[in-house]
């Protein structure tokens, strides 16, 4: 893929109502690879966090032989946060707002 | 393991930085390699090893940036299979300082070493003292001097 079909994908992520951004994200190194967001969402700080919680959950599945994780969602007060690994290691979170 | 700082205002910033980006080892130095903290080394001589080849690196590269008219180059970072080590110069009212720090693969990440580096620099800034008028160094102090500081940053 070129950074081009990336932000294009992006792009189609967030015209979903009530998503305020997608990112894709370097699964390995927690770094932001392209990013669709809105002002005020921290997206360096998403990816690096995001990345290495979906690294440790990633361990648990395999230490309790669930097998690969399809996809990850944590729900908060004013949104949620939905992690999907990608394949060799990328994952990409998006930022919805509750509604 | 703890963090062991020759001074103080350095002690807390440092030690959040370890616990939250996971570093292995941390150094937190001059440009011309005196060292202000350090976490995890054992040794003595590892100390000051680490901080001449990162004290030498930042001249490289500071230079390197120089030559092609660049400001300095914000930070460097090298990966192998298990460790990363993550370089970075930062300014406070102590003066120009510099933070080497190496992480291991399996516990932490760039993103995460970098993002808690800039909370590092902000609580380094704050908690700095003003620079001070440069103290003299006497040929005769400068080993007492060191060998103080050592002791310190190993807790002896």
């Amino acid at each position: 893929m070129t950074a081009a079909s990336f932000a294009q994908a992006l792009d189609q992520i967030t015209r979903v109502p009530g998503v305020r951004g997608a990112m894709l994200v370097a699964g390995d190194d927690g770094l932001v690879v392209a990013e669709h967001l809105m002002e005020g969402i921290r997206g360096p700080a998403v990816a690096a966090l995001a990345a290495s919680l979906a690294t440790r959950l990633r361990r648990a599945m395999q230490a309790a032989g669930t097998g690969a994780g399809h996809f990850w969602q944590l729900l908060c007060e004013r949104g949620g946060l939905l992690v999907v690994p990608g394949p060799r290691g990328s994952s990409s979170s998006q930022s919805p707002r509750r509604t | 393991m703890t963090v062991r700082a020759v001074e103080s205002w350095t002690l807390q910033p440092l030690t959040d930085y370890v616990h939250e980006a996971g570093a292995r080892l941390v150094l937190l130095m001059t440009p011309a390699g005196q060292v202000l903290a350090q976490f995890g080394f054992t040794r003595a001589v590892d100390v000051m090893a680490a901080a001449a080849l990162g004290a030498a690196i930042m001249a490289t590269t500071t230079e390197l940036a120089r030559q092609l008219g660049q400001p300095p180059f914000a930070a460097l970072n090298h990966q192998g299979q298990r460790h990363g080590i993550f370089l970075s110069g930062l300014t406070t009212g102590r003066g120009a300082l510099v933070v080497l720090a190496v992480y291991d693969l399996d516990v932490s990440s760039l993103g995460l070493v970098q993002l808690f580096f800039e909370q590092l620099v902000t609580d380094l800034r704050a908690g700095s003292p003003r620079e001070g008028v440069p103290k003299q160094v006497l040929a005769a102090d400068f080993e007492r001097e060191l060998n103080e500081s050592l002791s310190t940053l190993f807790g002896r």
